[in-house]
């Protein structure tokens, strides 16, 4: 019999968002509460199914007698905050970051919530102008995934999957520093030649398009990428026993994307190799496969 | 050399049994080791130095958990500067009241400053905490010119003008100017020195010196010093310059991970505050 431990419910801690008094368990993050009571708060590095990297800024929120503003994603709420979530300070930072971003890095392929709140702070894409920025080629070296750097927000969501919080290879992290910082394999080798395992879960995790699969990115270069044309079918990976939850998202009766639910309990959104890439079988129209 | 120095003490020391395992026999053990920095400015920055003494990218953390709950390792951690430590021998020998009877009621002790600039004998030293900026300076041989503005606290620090040369350097004296004691750095300007570009080395230097862990700091820094750059050609509009520092100043200090980022706007922003750069041609 497999016993399931059971710890008993955290005690409640209380405190004020936006003037209204509200409790929690401890150990609950600001950002947490704000879902919970439909509280709107931008996020960009921040994933439920990775630890908070607290480097996008978007999520800062203003307590009361902190020097600086807090990252909502990572800061538990502790007893008698005074917590604001959208004061002029928070709406200027919040702007500023999105500002700072567009000065930097290609924003064509954010999140539609990332867009709708750089709408509602009114972010004007060409506040700092893009005097210095790093230019970078798209880097395709498989027939798997891309990687276009320009877009890249440096979120660390990719370094975190490939790393400690999911898929433990390690064959990506942070290399240069400044503006010119950027993600890379060990020494800038090409994807390949690198500890790289494919199992595409840095693809899975990037919020802005920089990562993208093969099959999505030489649609989008052919103009033919329909996302409101594309169905989503559900099934199980038939590789292994593990029972991986796949997505399949089909364009013109064609898998041009495989993806997995963040809240399914076998796979918090990551895959393998097999699962990811391994579904050509599926549609091959040669007749050798009877 | 420092380092030398150290060694051969840590290892007197230790040929004493004055570290190590159980102590001159005794059940206490305690050891020092020495780890070098590669000169990462970053690395002023507590929770990013026990990153890189960990082996990782001196990458700043989010604190909460402040040092002394999570540090080094994930061990609770006490951070003291060289200078902290440098003190303690005189406390242990003369005692914490003959020690706190040196400085101001509120600044005990002596303190080291860093003259440095348009001064004849640039060097560290040492004086009770309350002597004035002037009498910093004249201890470092005085000024070579007219002096022009004071740089305090170093990159991240304040400018201060000729006429506030009075000014004690205590914590509290600073504080109630707004300004701060920062690395110890009196970094003295005489009329001879552009200021603007100085104001702009400085901003460079951040730009150069952010890890680019969090936006604020990473794009902010360097649109820092692109705006200063145009604010000095003359050829900008310096309304719009002078709101989009202020803009950056705003975000730097407040959505920053770190103190580098959260200081990276603090020399600017008192340049302009004093008029030493950005005012009308």
């Amino acid at each position: 019999m497999i016993e399931t431990r059971i710890d008993a419910p955290a005690p409640l801690v209380s405190f004020t968002i936006d003037g209204i008094e509200r409790t929690a368990p401890r150990g609950s993050t600001i950002l947490d509460v704000c879902n919970e009571v439909g509280t709107e708060v931008p996020t960009l590095c921040y994933l439920e199914t990775l630890e908070p990297f607290n480097s996008c800024r978007a999520c800062v929120v203003e307590i009361e007698g902190s020097r600086t503003l807090v990252p909502a994603c990572s800061r538990e709420v502790t007893e008698g905050l005074d917590i604001q979530t959208e004061s002029d300070r928070v709406v200027a930072t919040r702007k500023s970051v999105f500002e700072l971003l567009a000065s930097s890095v290609d924003l064509s392929l954010v999140e539609d919530a990332t867009r709708s709140f750089m709408d509602r702070y009114e972010v004007d894409l060409d506040r700092f102008g893009t005097a210095d920025r790093p230019r970078r080629e798209v880097k395709i070296e498989d027939d798997l995934y891309i990687r276009d750097y320009d877009k890249c927000i440096m979120c660390f969501r990719c370094v975190a999957a490939c790393g400690p919080d999911a898929q433990n290879t390690f064959a990506i992290d942070v290399a240069g520093r400044g503006l010119e910082a950027t993600i890379a394999t060990e020494f800038d080798i090409t994807l390949p030649d690198s500890a790289c395992v494919y199992c595409g879960n840095c693809v899975g995790v990037c919020p802005t398009g920089a990562l993208m699969f093969k099959t999505e990115f030489d649609l989008r270069s052919s103009d033919n990428w329909r996302e409101e044309d594309q169905e989503v079918s559900t099934t199980i990976c038939s590789f292994c026993g593990v029972g991986c939850s796949l997505e399949l998202h089909v364009q013109d009766n064609r898998i041009v994307k495989v993806t997995s639910p963040l809240d399914h309990d076998v796979t918090s959104g990551h895959l393998c190799i097999k699962g990811r890439f391994g579904w050509g079988y599926v549609q091959s129209e040669s007749d050798d496969h009877g | 050399m420092a380092l030398r120095a150290i060694n051969e003490a840590i290892g007197a020391m230790r040929h004493a049994d004055l570290l190590g395992e159980s102590i001159a026999g005794s059940r206490y053990s305690f050891d020092i080791e020495t780890r070098r920095g590669a000169g990462a400015y970053i690395c002023g920055e507590e929770t990013a130095l026990f990153n890189s003494i960990e082996g990782y990218r001196p990458e700043p953390r989010q604190k909460p958990p402040f040092p002394t709950d999570a540090g080094l390792f994930g061990r609770p951690t006490l951070v003291n500067n060289v200078e902290t430590l440098a003190n303690i021998p005189s406390i242990v020998l003369g005692g914490g009241d003959a020690f706190a009877a040196v400085g101001t009621e509120d600044s005990t002790g002596p303190k080291l400053f860093c003259v440095s600039g348009n001064v004849s004998l640039p060097g560290v030293i040492e004086v009770p905490f309350g002597a004035t900026v002037r009498e910093v300076i004249d201890l470092a041989g005085g000024p070579t010119g007219d002096i022009a503005a004071v740089l305090i606290g170093g990159a991240a620090g304040a400018f201060i003008l000729p006429e506030d040369l009075d000014l004690p350097l205590t914590f509290e004296a600073t504080r109630e100017r707004g300004i701060g004691l920062g690395s110890g750095v009196v970094l003295v300007f005489d009329s001879t020195v552009n200021l603007a570009s100085i104001v702009e080395r400085i901003a460079e230097f951040f730009a150069d010196e952010s890890c680019g862990l969090c936006i604020p700091c990473r794009a902010g820094t360097v649109r820092q010093r692109e705006s200063l750059g145009r604010l000095g050609s003359g050829q900008a509009d310096r309304t719009h310059e002078l709101e989009i520092l202020d803009q950056l100043d705003h975000v730097l200090r407040d959505g920053s991970v770190c103190g580098l980022g959260q200081a990276a706007s603090v020399a600017v922003q008192s340049a302009i505050a004093l008029g030493l750069i950005g005012g009308e041609r």
